[in-house]
């Protein structure tokens, strides 16, 4: 399968203090590819990196095309999607207008409305809040939220930040399974950051695993998964 | 009883042209949070232009939304060449740059068009709004024109996508950009608004103060009080409270003899920090957790 995202030494820094040492990767067009690390490791900041909201370097190809020098928002416009560390909700605005934000760089039209209908149709309980402040959500629901406004471009690539973060595991498992019928029904790739490095080599084909700024191990997901050495060593579980 | 009634609608008119200038401060500190001292004398400079127009023969009714729309130029080409550039300064920089901008257009007025007041004639007429009315034909044109504009302007802001990309702009700028909104843009187009706004209060209120250098800074404190009074962030919340301010205003120089006319800022300042020791983010405002 060809790569739809290919990063190669990739270099990000805040201010003076380099956080990403070289970094090469790459998501298959269709697939799944999970970022494994510590808290500090630089996962974070590999999207941030991809969609230019961190000063970077190196070569970072979408669909054949280097967008390592773009801007944020022309790189969104090439359908890439990123629901953010923390949400990212913008709080004092309602659920639907959150909605209607991630279509922002589409041509205004009805499909928009129906796409929101189909979102409404995943997740039930954003309908029921639409017209709700969006920061008076549960977290649960601002999760589900960020994920429905980044469906919302029509992505071709999601960047997904932790979605299970804070919540309960019978929601993570809810979804991480809209997650899955997304991609089954779409075919959109994903490039998702997940501390639980158990369910995200469940749901990745491929894997990579982060220390300090570099990559220290990669491989398919199935195989890092049952390699006992790499679990006790890297993985912790 | 009819007193009362009398002061409160002749308050709401005045407080129509604090709430366009509370909406000015408002969204420029939604832009850059800072407080843009400079916004009177903005507006003031705009109000000469629209002087100067008049004085060279055009109508009326052509001047405002032309020198409306100077005005926005005007802001955004100061949001662009000045305030961009120091963007992520610290606080004393946006200072200094707004006391600059303000000492620049004041003496910049003063040296083109003098230091001496000027009368503007009303586009309304003069006198009463009818035998015995409460308010004069001028404020009752003046309450007229805002409310349009400021329901127009809400309008904008509730049902327009450009409308719903500042207001995300503003509320998270980071996640803004994430959906591909051109955040710096809508900044721009904040500050052009704001001094949009701010000339069509200079240019309505001109009849009653008289066009002078000066004729802002009461008027933007007023401002300025009623946009902290509402809360600083909700452009709603200072559109009440620029309207309280100046029924307040109208009403403490009514009924408490000892304020009379030369008390009243006051007076009304007093309400305000009363105000804000029960409500400290404003009215309306919500009490952010600073992001980091
Ligand atoms: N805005 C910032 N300014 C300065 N340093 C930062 C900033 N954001 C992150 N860092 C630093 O960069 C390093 C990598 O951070 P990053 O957020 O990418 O980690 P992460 O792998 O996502 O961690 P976590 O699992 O805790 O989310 C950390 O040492 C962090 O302190
Ligand atoms: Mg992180």
């Amino acid at each position: 399968m060809s790569a739809i995202l290919e990063v190669r030494g990739l270099e990000a820094s805040y201010g003076d203090r380099t956080v990403l040492r070289g970094l090469d990767f790459e998501v298959a067009e269709g697939g799944v590819t999970a970022l494994l690390g510590a808290n500090g490791a630089g996962k974070t900041t590999t999207l941030r990196a991809i969609c230019g909201t961190v000063r970077r370097r190196g070569e970072i190809r979408f669909a054949g095309k280097r967008i390592e020098r773009m801007p944020t928002e022309s790189i969104v416009r090439l359908g890439i999607a990123q629901v953010p560390e923390g949400r990212g909700t913008f709080a004092t605005l309602t659920t639907e207008e959150n909605l209607h934000l991630g279509a922002m760089t589409r041509p205004n039209g009805r499909d928009i409305s129906l796409d929101i209908e189909r979102c409404y149709s995943i997740f039930p309980r954003l309908k029921e809040r639409r017209s709700q402040q969006a920061g008076t959500l549960s977290g649960g629901e601002q999760q589900m939220l960020a994920i429905a406004r980044a469906l919302m471009l029509r992505p071709k690539l999601m960047l997904l930040d932790e979605p299970s973060f804070g919540l309960a595991p019978m929601i993570t498992k809810h979804i991480f399974e809209i997650l899955a019928e997304v991609k089954r029904e779409s075919g959109v790739s994903m490039l998702i950051v997940e501390q639980n490095a158990s369910l995200a080599l469940r749901f990745a084909d491929q894997a990579y695993l982060i220390e300090t700024g570099s990559i220290v191990m990669s491989g398919e997901a199935k195989i890092i998964r049952e390699d006992e050495g790499v679990r006790a060593s890297y993985l912790g579980y | 009883m009819d007193l009362f009634i009398h002061q409160v609608i002749a308050g709401f008119a005045t407080g129509g042209i604090y709430a366009c200038m509370a909406l000015a401060v408002v969204m420029i500190y939604q832009a850059i949070h800072h407080l843009n001292f400079a916004q009177g004398e903005m507006a003031m400079f705009s109000t000469y232009l629209g002087w100067q127009l008049l004085a060279w023969g055009a109508p009326y009714w052509a001047v405002f939304p032309l020198v409306m729309a100077i005005s926005f130029a005007g802001g955004l080409a100061i949001e662009r060449i000045v305030v961009r550039p120091i963007e992520n300064a610290p606080v004393l920089s946006h200072v200094v740059i707004f006391i600059a901008l303000f000492a620049i257009f004041n003496s910049a007025a003063g040296f083109i068009w003098g230091f001496t007041i000027k009368p503007v004639p009303s586009p309304f007429g003069e006198g009463a709004l009818y035998p015995g009315a409460p308010i004069g034909k001028h404020q009752a044109g003046m309450l007229v024109v805002t409310m349009i504009v400021l329901s127009l302007l809400w309008a904008f802001f509730r049902f327009t996508r450009v409308g719903l990309s500042m207001r995300a702009a503003s509320v998270n700028p980071e996640s803004a950009r994430l959906v591909g909104v051109r955040v710096s843009l809508m900044n721009g187009l904040g500050w052009g608004m704001a001094s949009a706004i701010g000339a069509l209060a200079g240019l309505l209120i001109a009849p009653v103060v008289f066009l002078e250098p000066n004729m802002m800074l009461s008027i933007l404190l007023y401002g300025f009080a009623g946009a902290v009074l509402g809360g600083l962030s909700s452009p709603l919340g200072a559109v009440l409270g620029g309207f309280i301010v100046g029924i307040v205003e109208n009403l403490a120089g009514t009924y408490i003899p000892v304020i009379g006319g030369e008390l009243k800022l006051s007076i009304a300042l007093f309400l305000i920090v009363a105000v804000l020791l029960v409500k400290p983010a404003g009215l309306l405002g919500r009490r952010t957790v600073q992001r980091v």
